[in-house]
């Protein structure tokens, strides 16, 4: 950064400048700034006969009183201006660093954390582009990294505001005078009865609607006045994504997932002092340099997208074209992928877990039909299952519903007692979340020879270092099988003419 | 076919600049942070750079004006009585008379122009606002 000793001016540069200033000033503007700092009924009491003093009308006086204390408000904002870096940087370097930096604190899938990149940087693009997709963080369960990405991407924002517990008028007021990016944690709580805010973050979505009408004090009258609330905002929150879907619609998704024990992220307060400082001031330099491009920009969008979702990756995937190198095809990819990634989370589904371990433990099995599970699910009628449907037990559907949080559904298995075909779960599907998501992951000598991945969304080792490529290939998430959903390894007989141990796949997700 | 493309490539433009709300005056880059100064009676102990270029005299205070911007709609005010000193390359010589023109309006104590690709030749550097009398005579 740019710093320079700082001394005194002589009393000669003081004066010449004080001159200067108030010379270049026309008499009008003098008298609007000086209108400007009054109260509002001090203003109102005196902005006729000013108006008519210098010969305008009430409604000119009014405008150019307004943008003066926009002015002032911006000049006394309270945000610390970040100066554009001073070397020239590579876009593409930039994105990979932000990533490799996300992922440094951050539980998250790579693809993730790339979308993550883009989204901040699109905070800085934020007077060029057309839709401003709130970044939805989103977590079955607390404790699982929501506030700290919240945090890392304001950090790297800019004016940057943590909003939690604003009120509605204060947040229009806010975006009007300031233009922040905001970030709002737990809204579920925030948004909860509370239509108003709702709205308001759906209207800043869309630069060309993005107002809202409020009534304002005139005098002993109301007048309609219109407030702008454009602008990028990120929210967090336990099962977020079951807002309205309104909000979500507008929100590009971030799932996070509680850490597993072997899994190792730093801590935010043992970052480097200048870490984020640094990477915001290659932002500002990024978008100095390249604002023009990325105006320009016009992105091949995914057919597969809706028209929704589609506005929402639009600015992203322009930033990605802009930048180069393989950012435009990574991005395209992580969108595909973000946007594939549907999932509806609930508490309960914890406790389903739970329950789900206890039976293959007491059971000691290392599969089980979807029938035979629900029975030992509600053998127990303390278990909120036995009467988990009005009264009912537990039925398939419910459990898939349930069980779809944590990307785990039925397959088709083969049991211990030779029948196949049965719809059923195999313990190896488990294994991984209950490490994730319980506090005593299973202890058991029945898992499969060679378990299963539970999704297509294993999170990839987080990396020792920042440097991005040594973080595994995302391209190299194995595809999922056609057809055989059972591992092969655990057959006693050659399948379909399959005579060696092939390489487990995962499963399909099925509803 | 974007709707609002004009008004977008004026917020491009201004963007890169930061606007005033009093007749449209732009500051260049690390120029707000110079006003700033002045207005709470500080100036830089060095002279200040005005360079067309990221790369040139980073260790110096300066302001940094982008490529294609109108020169009038720059703000200077923050240069009143202060030395300054303009750094180019070739490549922007054909903006320097305009700049100089500029920055004589807001009345610097001092202004010289030096050509980088001049360097080691006489007219590298141009003197065209000398110090007062008295400090010439002492070599400022």
């Amino acid at each position: 950064m740019n710093s320079f000793k700082i001394i005194d001016a002589t009393p000669e540069a003081q004066d010449a400048f004080n001159e200067l200033s108030d010379k270049q000033l026309s008499s009008y503007e003098k008298t609007v700034l000086e209108l400007a700092k009054l109260k509002s009924f001090e203003y109102d009491q005196i902005r006729k006969d000013q108006a008519k003093a210098l010969g305008v009308r009430n409604s000119t006086l009014d405008a150019s009183v307004k943008a003066a204390q926009q002015t002032i408000s911006q000049e006394d904002a309270p945000f610390t201006d970040i100066e554009p870096y001073s070397e020239p940087i590579e876009p593409a370097q930039l994105l990979d660093n932000i990533t490799a930096t996300i992922l440094r604190f951050i539980v998250l899938d790579k693809y993730q954390a790339q979308i993550a990149a883009l989204w901040v940087s699109a905070c800085w693009f934020v007077d060029v582009i057309h839709a401003a997709p709130i970044a939805l963080i989103n977590a079955p369960e607390k404790a699982c990294g929501k506030t700290q990405l919240l945090t890392v991407l304001g950090k790297l924002s800019p004016r940057s505001v943590q909003a939690s517990g604003i009120s509605p008028s204060v947040l229009f007021r806010m975006i009007e005078a300031y233009q922040p990016a905001l970030f709002i944690d737990e809204i579920e709580t925030v948004l909860k009865d509370n239509d108003d805010l709702r709205g308001l973050i759906n209207a800043g979505h869309t630069r060309d609607s993005a107002y809202v009408w409020r009534s304002v004090a005139k005098g002993d009258d109301f007048e309609a006045k219109r407030f702008t609330v454009w602008g990028m905002k990120a929210i967090a929150g336990i099962n977020a994504i079951k807002l309205a879907e309104t909000v979500t619609s507008r929100s590009i998704i971030f799932e996070l997932r509680r850490k597993k024990s072997d899994e190792k992220v730093q801590r935010l307060r043992q970052a480097e002092p200048d870490l984020f400082r640094k990477l915001a001031a290659k932002l500002a330099r990024f978008s100095y340099d390249y604002m023009t491009k990325v105006n320009d920009a016009q992105p091949s969008l995914p057919e597969a997208l809706s028209d929704r979702d589609q506005d929402n990756f639009e600015p992203l995937l322009s930033i990605a074209e802009v930048a180069g190198g393989h950012w435009p095809n990574t991005a395209l990819k992580a969108t595909l992928k973000l946007s594939n990634t549907t999932l509806s989370t609930q508490s309960t589904a914890n406790e389903l877990l739970a329950d789900i371990q206890k039976v293959f433990k007491e059971k000691e099995i290392g599969k089980i039909s979807t029938a035979d599970l629900i029975t030992a699910l509600c053998e127990n009628e303390e278990n909120a299952w036995a009467a988990y449907n009005r009264g009912q037990p537990l039925t398939p559907r419910q459990l898939a519903r349930l069980l779809k949080s944590y990307n785990i559904a039925s397959k088709d298995i083969r049991l211990d007692d030779g029948r196949t075909g049965i719809k059923g779960f195999d313990i190896g599907q488990f294994t991984e979340t209950f490490l994730r998501y319980l506090s005593t992951p299973l202890e058991n000598t029945h898992l499969s020879a060679t378990p299963l991945q539970a999704n297509t969304h294993t999170a990839e080792p987080v990396a020792a270092n920042n440097n991005v490529a040594d973080i595994q290939n995302l391209d190299a998430t194995p595809e999922p099988t056609p057809d055989k959903d059972y591992s092969v390894v655990a057959a006693k007989e050659p399948v379909s003419g399959v005579a060696k141990k092939e390489p487990i796949k995962p499963s399909h997700l099925r509803i | 076919m974007r709707t609002n493309d004009r008004l977008s490539r004026s917020v491009v433009e201004g963007r890169q600049l930061e606007q005033s709300y009093c007749g449209q005056r732009y500051f260049p880059a690390y120029g707000k942070k110079i006003m700033k100064l002045r207005q709470s009676g500080k100036i830089p102990s060095q002279i200040i750079m005005v360079v067309f270029d990221w790369e040139i005299a980073k260790s110096y205070p300066r302001i940094v004006i982008p490529d294609e911007v109108p020169i009038e709609k720059l703000e200077f005010t923050y240069l009143t009585g202060l030395p300054v000193q303009i750094v180019y390359y070739d490549k922007d010589a054909h903006r320097i008379d305009v700049v100089v023109q500029a920055i004589l309006k807001v009345n610097p104590c001092f202004i010289a122009t030096f050509g980088l690709d001049l360097l080691d030749t006489e007219k590298a550097r141009m003197l065209i606002k000398p110090y007062e009398v008295i400090q010439d005579k002492e070599g400022a």
